[in-house]
Formats: C-alpha cells, structure tokens, sequence
C-alpha cells in the first residue's frame, strides 16, 4: 500500500536530495568528470561572504515574513469567519491572489514598483509627494528586500487567512457561550480563548510559513534575481546561481544540503513541539 | 455564538478592509493595464488607460498561447491522477497500519516537507536524463507529485483518521479484503478529502515554476508558467502585453475559482485541520 | 551508434563526392538552438533552416529559439547529456569550457571535406572559436560591436554633441542632469547587470590597453591587482557620484525594454549597448528609429589612457558549434548545414538584409543591401579599423569568474563595494 507513495518520493524527492550530499564532495562543473575533491567545498561555504550573508537573509526573510504575516492572517481569518453574507463575498475577492503563478504575482508587482513608470510612484507623484515618487523600490538594497517581504506577504496571507478561518469556525460555540456568561469582552476574548484554541492551526500554519520561506525561491528570482547586488540573495537563490550560473555543481550541492539541513531541522522542532505526529484524532473520534 | 464572534470578528474590520484595498489595487492594475497599448502604458494615467484595446490578448493568443495551455493542462491532469490513488493508500496504510511506525512514517513524511525542491534540482535532472525523461512532460510530472506526496498524505490521514475505528472495525469483522475495504468504506468517506487534495495539487501543478525552468526546454514541452517567464525576457513584448498573458493563463483557474470556490477553499483549509 | 549499412554507405559516398550543396544526406532529425535577438532575427534563422529542410528532403532540421538565459540552459542540456545537435554560442571561454570537457565536436575534422571553409571568415572573429589550435563553431550572424546610443532630439534641444573624449561626456552628465534628463541609460537590475559590464570593459581598455584582461584569462595570480581596473571602477564610481546614470538605475531591465523605453521616450540621453538593440527598439518604437532620432558614435577616448581609442569591445559574432551529441547522420547534416548554408553568400546576404554584418572578407561592398547602411557602414568602418575586438567579458571569461565579476560590478554601481574591494573581491575569486 505504501509502495507506490514510496517509491516516487523516496525515488524523486529524497533520493535527489541525499545524491547531494556525495556531489558536495566533488568539483563538477556540469560539464566534465567529476573529481573528488574532500572537504574543500564545505569549508568554502564557511569561508564564502556570500554563503553566509545569504543564510543571514534566508533567516531575516522568514523572521520578517512570519511577523507580517501571521497577526494579518489572523485577524483576517477571524474576520472572514463570522458567516455574515458580505463577509463571503469579502473573502471571494480576498482569495484571488492564491490563483495566480508566482510568475504572474512577479511579473505584476516589478511593473507597480517601477520607478519610472510604474503606478505606485506614479500615484505618488500625482499625490504631490513627489520626493517620494522616485523610490527605488526594488533598487536600494534595503527597500528591495522590504519589497520583497511585501510581495510576498500579499501572496501567501491568503492562504494562512484560509487556515485559521477554518480554524476559528472549528471553535465550538459553547465556548464562547460559556465566556459571554463570564463577562468576557471581545478583546478579552480573542486573546484568552480564541487564540489558545487556536494553538494547532498557529503550529500548523506556521510550519508552512517558515519551510516555506526558507525554500522560496520563484518570487524572489523573478522579481530581484537576488539583486540589487547580491541583498535579496536568499540561500536557494544562491544554490541555484552557483550551480547554474557559475557551472559550480559541487559547490552549489554543498548549499543545497545546507538548505535541506535547515529546512528539515525547523520543520523537525516545530513536529516536536506541537505534538503533531500524535495519532490522536483532533476530533476526539 | 453570533453576537460573540461578531464582536470579535468586528474587531478585525478595518484592517480587513485595508487588506481588501492591498488585494485588489494589483489586481485591478492588471486587468486595466492589460486592456490599454503600450503606447498609452508609457505615458497615461496608470489606473485608468485613456484607450481601450484588446489588441494584446489577440497577440498572446497567436503565439504559442495553445501550445502552453495545452501542455499545462496535460501535466496538471496527470499529476492529479497520479498522486490520488498513491496518496490514498499510502494514507489508509499509515492510518491503519501500527501505530509506532505509522508515527515514525509521519514525522518522516512531515520533515519531508521541509525538503526544498532546489535542492533535488541538480540529481533530478541528472537522474531524469539518464532516464531519457529529460525535455518531456514527464520530466514535471514526476518530481510534482514526488514533492506534494507529503502535504497530501497528511491532509488525506487528517481525514482519514477521524473516520471512528468503530467502521473499520465493523467492516473488517464481515471479512472484507483491503480493497473492498478501499472501496466500500474509505473512498466513499473520503471523497471531500480527495476533492481538496486534487484541487490543491491541481493548483500547485499548474502554477509549477521551477522543475519546468530546468527539466523541460523545448518550445513545444514549455508550460504557461515558463511560457510566461520567457514572455517576459523577450525584448519586444510591452507591458500590456505580458499583462494579458497573464491574465489569459489564470483565466482557468479563475473559472474553475468561480464555479467551485467553496470545495477548493474547504480543500486549502483543511491543510490547517 | 550501430551504423546501419546503408547510413555507412551514404556516408561513404557523401565521402567521395564533391561538395555541393545538393548532397544527397542520410535521413536524420536534428535540434538548433539559437538565441533570442529579436522577432526578424529569429524569422531570418528560420528561413535559413527552411531552405536548408527544402534542399534536403528526409533531413530536418528543427530551429529552437532559446528565450534567455540562453547560458544557464545550454549548461543545463550539457550536464544532462542531451544537448542540441547544432547550437549557438559566443565562442570565448564559455566554448573553451565545453571544449575541454570533449562536448564540442571540432570542426577542423571537416576541412578534407571543406577545404579552405574558414578562409572567408575575419581572421578577428575567428580567433574567438578558435580553441588551442583548432576551429569549433562558425560565425552565424554578424559582428555585434557595442557601441554609444544618443537621443539626437535630446542632443539638439541642449545644443550639444556626443561625446568624443571622457571628459566630453562628463561635461555631457552635467548639462543633460540640469535638464532633468537621465544622462546615461543603464540596467542596474541584476538580471541584466551584463549592461553595466560594458562600461567596465570599455574603460579597463581605454585606460589599460588589451593587457590586463589577457592576463586574467591567462589566470595569472592578482591580475586584477592591474591598475587600469582600479581606475576603471573609479571612474565608474565618478559617473555614478555625478548622477550620470539617474537616481533609480539599480533597477532598470533591460529584457523587458525598460531602458530603451526611457531613451525613445527622451527621459534619457545616451546608452551604451551593443548592435542588435537597434533592431530591438525599431520594433518597439519604429517611428523613432524612422525620424532617425536613435544616433551612435565610437566609445569616446580616455585622454592619457594606454589602450587604443579604435579597440572594440562587444560580440565579434554569435556562432553555430557541433556538439558531440550526434549520430554520424546528424554529423553529417549538420556539417551540410553549417557550410552549404550558414557559410554561404545566401545566408549572409539575407543577414544583410536585417542590418547585420557579416563577418566575411569582403563584405563592406554588399552593405548598402542593409535594412540600416547608415548603421551598417559606421559598424563595418569601426570593426575594419579596430585595433583589437574583445568578446563580452562574460562569455570569455571562465563562468565562475565571470559570475562573480558581474556580482561585484553590480555591488560596485550600486555603491555596497568601493573600487578597492572590488579589486580585492575579483583576485579572490575562483
């Protein structure tokens, strides 16, 4: 029963990435034999500037994007699940941005940060606040990663919002009889029972949050390519140039076990702490 | 329950107001922008085109629009119909097998998750050459579904565990083999369960940017979202243009959106469950 | 490869018989790909393949345009084992890198078939598909100098002309800043930092001659340690300080037509690319190009400066390489093809056409046929005059280098890394 599952992830997914790690140890340029080449590539990455300040920004990414996103979505899945009309057809429009590619959310966004001719610095301008409507948006190193938190903030929160909407909903109504009874106000109320019910849709949400900053890769490449320079060069996006780019494979699969090592070590803690593997039902079934 | 949620929810007006105005403002640039010519992008009021055309649909459409559409849905077909049936056994498997690797099986599966698919890039399409799978659809098709196998194993167990042990139990006792099992019992029960993991992977399937990037390369293998991508690095497309594009291949999925919003929201939400 | 009898004795007879561009070929499919420069660019490849397909009836030949990055994918099918039949490429030490891991197939193999094949090309732009001795790719478009763009209405309305000596475009910065023009159009975007490269390698030449960047490629320890780069990056530094490239440049395309929207639109004065933008901006502002506003002139000089004010830098041609990756059939149509067709006058007279110049003996007497002769004349003069023509810097140098050069000249426009740690960064890379 299991085969099939395993077969293709163990074969397609996991597979690949522990082919990376002997490839770590090589000098492959993508095009020649591979030559072993010990530990040379490892060291490089402790020593590489670039190495290391990309992993600094894969961290602040995922901080930033976490901070952002997570009261947003919050607040918004708690608005959209009171089942009043207008709050559905609030949350039609809200949901839009989950269907389009990260090619068309990059493509979309680079046009409306476009210091020349782009509608927010032309908006800006028509504004009157003309000093501000020459921002290099995606130009200055730290605006560009502002930016960046930004565009995909407005991608992903929709989702989140869709997660604890549901979340919220499976808060039974006795509870919230129950503290109407005790007095509670509406502000008392989020932050003492609604949010602790909460609990596994903040873990679970989180979990994907996180792994999926660390992993993300389409956006930032199609909106920065890691520019301007190399601040918005997250880990991913710097695996991808080494190999690709700079036709350093064996160094680029250094980086990806890196990334890989990381990434699972987060989404590892994270299972562990929130007792999500338990095989108790939520439901109490 | 009302009156409670409606001051808590009241609470979260404004900002879900403002956040009303940050969704749409892009989108709405879109669609706008999309209907004007380039000349018109370059000079006029960026929310509002001084001329209307539909010229840049009509000049996407007569590229290899079709040729992209075409193959994104085939890769978003197959994937679907792929991952189901594996998923499903896999998760009837871990949610009746022993608990104690079911467990370990899971944790697996859940650090899985984590795997970032640019670290599998490089083997993969070592491995996808070898198999002279490289520059074919197949060369998607596989490492999609390799990759969402974890998030949809554990969406279909989520569903699959809170069905009560009384029903297996129930149906097992009159004898029935795994399959009548699979059949009578687990896949009627699960069918909303199937209906959100095919629409997630569907989703994920047709929006999938990097394994076509680098594991497919001809023109008449490329899918939408790379289809896109080129368009965007080709020297003469204006803005508009590219808009349109954009639009054009979302369009699907916006239908698909409006006839059938609440199964694919019910789907994403039950991620979280 | 099992060779089948009858593939052995076409092979054999193609062999024995004269060359001529009626040789009846083997059946045999085969991939080009080639890059993308611009709609008439491509329909001009096709018709070539078309031809070709006609006269050979069983063998097909199937054009690929390849939308950027070209590099990364060609890399890709590589390493992959499965790279097109006949591909294009930019010779340098891109193709060296390819050569070196026996990817290449090296057409010198074919001079018994082909005497004197390569005898019509421009010595110059050989020497750039021509890997320790031997001859691997032909040119298949034209020469590609990267020469200095100006608005001629902008120029007019401020009363000035284009530059000729360094200090001519400072002044230049200084009257067109005044007026709220961007002096200089370039796209800082790091996708398209390629753009910025070429001022490097203008002024690195300008000031230090052909020296320092032939010791980098000869991998000599600290050659960036030259002063010439040092100045070179300061004098970018100069232009940056003075405002000569605008306020918002570090994130300007290129690819999407952004900074030759700013100079058809006069929000921007000069840029500095290379050849095929020409035809890239007439599709997309064709009146412009028709009020003949979009002018060129040779980089300026740099008073004082070793190198000679005629050396070019730029792509000497893009060319069609073999790969290893064929069937003797493939080989042999694609040998076909790459001198029936490619080297033929057709061929060049059809590039022509489009406003290329080919990069043959002799050509400067056909030119007038050219869809620019204005552009293609100025173009043919430069080269025939120039000292030396170097190939972009980031096809010639080795990948790794080259990437790390445009990360560092991408950090130095945007002011992250001074000209001093440029050097440094550049003699550390690997």
């Amino acid at each position: 029963m299991l085969v099939p599952a395993a077969l293709l992830f163990g074969g397609f997914a996991l597979a690949p990435v522990l082919i990376a790690i002997p490839l770590s140890f090589t000098d492959w340029n993508g095009l020649s034999q591979l030559n072993w080449i010990g530990l040379d590539n490892w060291a490089r990455v402790f020593q590489d500037p670039l190495a290391l300040r990309s992993i600094q920004l894969t961290f602040l990414l995922t901080a930033l994007s976490w901070l952002v996103q997570t009261p947003i979505s919050l607040l918004i899945g708690v608005y959209l699940a009171g089942r009043q009309r207008h709050r559905a057809v609030i949350g039609a429009i809200f949901f839009l941005p989950l269907l389009l590619s990260s090619a068309a959310v990059a493509i979309t966004w680079s046009n409306l940060l476009d210091p020349n001719f782009g509608a927010i610095n032309q908006t800006l301008r028509s504004l009157g606040l003309v000093a501000l409507s020459g921002t290099n948006w995606l130009g200055d190193p730290t605006l560009a990663f502002i930016s960046v938190v930004v565009v995909v903030s407005w991608t992903y929160v929709p989702f989140h919002s869709l997660l604890y909407q549901a979340g919220v909903r499976q808060i039974p109504a006795t509870i919230y009889e129950a503290a109407q009874i005790d007095g509670a106000s509406g502000l008392r109320m989020f932050f003492d029972f609604t949010l602790p019910l909460l609990k596994y849709t903040i873990v679970t949400s989180s979990m994907l949050l996180i792994v999926g900053a660390v992993t993300s890769f389409d956006i930032l490449f199609m909106l920065t390519g890691g520019g301007p320079g190399t601040s918005t060069r997250i880990l991913p996006l710097h695996m991808y140039v080494q190999g690709f780019q700079a036709y350093q494979f064996g160094y680029s699969s250094a980086l990806a076990v890196l990334l890989a090592v990381v990434g699972s070590a987060l989404s590892y803690t994270l299972v562990r702490l929130s007792g999500f593997a338990s095989m108790r039902s939520q439901t109490g079934a | 329950m009302a009156a409670a949620s409606r001051r808590a929810a009241s609470l979260s007006l404004v900002p879900a107001l403002l956040w009303l105005a940050v969704v749409v403002a892009p989108l709405f640039y879109m669609v706008v922008t999309s209907l004007r010519p380039p000349s018109d992008y370059l000079t006029g009021n960026p929310w509002w085109p001084s001329k209307w055309t539909l010229d840049n649909y009509q000049s996407v459409l007569s590229g290899k629009f079709a040729t992209y559409f075409l193959n994104s849905v085939l890769v978003t077909l197959a994937c679907v119909a792929v991952q189901l049936p594996v998923c499903l056994l896999a998760a009837y498997a871990l949610a009746r097998g022993n608990p104690n690797t079911s467990r370990r099986l899971l944790t697996v599966l859940l650090v899985g998750l984590a795997i970032p698919v640019q670290a599998a890039l490089i083997p993969l399409f070592f491995v996808m050459s070898r198999m002279g799978l490289y520059d074919t659809l197949w060369a998607v098709i596989i490492p999609v579904v390799a990759f969402n196998i974890p998030i949809t194993v554990l969406i279909l167990l989520t569903y699959l565990r809170d069905i009560p042990s009384e029903l297996y139990d129930a149906i097992e006792m009159d004898g029935a083999s795994p399959i009548r099992i699979l059949k009578d019992l687990v896949m009627p029960l699960a069918a909303p369960a199937l209906g959100t993991v095919g629409i997630y992977n569907a989703l994920g399937a047709w929006n999938s940017f990097l394994f076509p990037l680098i594991l497919t390369q001809s023109s008449d293998r490329r899918v939408l979202s790379v289809g896109l991508f080129d368009f965007k690095n080709d020297h003469a497309v204006a803005v508009p243009q590219l808009l349109a594009a954009v639009l054009l291949s979302t369009l699907p999925l916006l239908i698909a959106y409006l006839v059938g919003r609440r199964q694919l929201l019910r789907g994403l939400a039950a991620v979280g469950a | 490869m099992k060779l089948s009898l009858a593939a052995s004795a076409a092979i054999l007879a193609l062999g024995f018989s004269a060359a001529t561009a009626q040789d009846a070929l083997a059946p045999a499919t085969l991939d080009l790909w080639a890059t993308n420069a611009g709609d008439i660019h491509s329909q001009a490849i096709q018709t070539s393949v078309d031809r070709f397909n006609a006269a050979h009836p069983g063998v097909t030949i199937k054009a690929n345009i390849i939308p950027a990055p070209y590099p990364d994918k060609v890399a890709v099918a590589m390493s992959g084992g499965q790279p097109p039949q006949i591909y294009a490429g930019f010779g340098g030490g891109v193709l060296a890198e390819q050569v070196a891991a026996g990817k290449v197939y090296a057409l010198d193999e074919a001079l018994a078939k082909y005497p004197d094949w390569f005898d019509r090309f421009l010595p110059g732009v050989m020497t750039n598909a021509t890997i320790d001795g031997k001859v691997y790719a032909v040119p298949m478009n034209g020469i590609q100098p990267v020469i200095l763009y100006y608005n001629k209405q902008v120029f007019a309305d401020a009363g000035v002309e284009p530059p000729k000596t360094w200090d001519d475009l400072l002044a230049l910065v200084d009257v067109f800043k005044a007026k709220g023009i961007t002096p200089i159009a370039v796209a800082g975007a790091r996708a398209d930092a390629w753009t910025e490269l070429m001022w490097l390698e203008y002024l690195v030449d300008r000031v230090g001659g052909t020296a320092p960047l032939n010791n980098v490629i000869a991998g000599q320890e600290n050659a960036w340690s030259d002063p010439a780069f040092l100045k070179a990056a300061q004098m970018i530094r100069q232009l940056v300080d003075a405002g000569a490239f605008g306020t918002t440049f570090s994130s300007a395309s290129y690819a999407n037509g952004q900074t030759d929207a700013l100079m058809y639109t006069g929000r921007a004065a000069m840029q500095l690319q290379g050849t095929w933008d020409y035809d890239i901006v007439k599709g997309a502002a064709p009146d412009f190009i028709a009020a003949g506003n979009y002018g060129y002139v040779a980089f300026p000089s740099v008073p004082g400066g070793a190198g000679d004010p005629s050396a070019l830098q730029g792509n000497p041609a893009n060319f069609y390489s073999i790969s290893t990756n064929t069937t003797p059939e493939q080989l042999a149509a694609a040998l076909a093809y790459l001198h029936d067709e490619v080297s033929s006058d057709q061929y060049a007279d059809d590039f022509i056409k489009i406003g290329y110049i080919p990069a043959i003996e002799g050509v400067g007497d056909k030119l007038s046929a050219s869809s620019d002769p204005e552009l293609a004349k100025f173009v043919y003069d430069l080269a025939a005059k120039a000292s030396s023509f170097q190939l972009s810097w980031d096809q010639a140098l080795k990948p790794s280098i080259a990437q790390a050069m445009v990360d560092n000249l991408n950090e130095l426009f945007n002011g992250t890394v001074t000209p001093e740690q440029f050097v440094a960064n550049m003699n550390n890379a690997r």
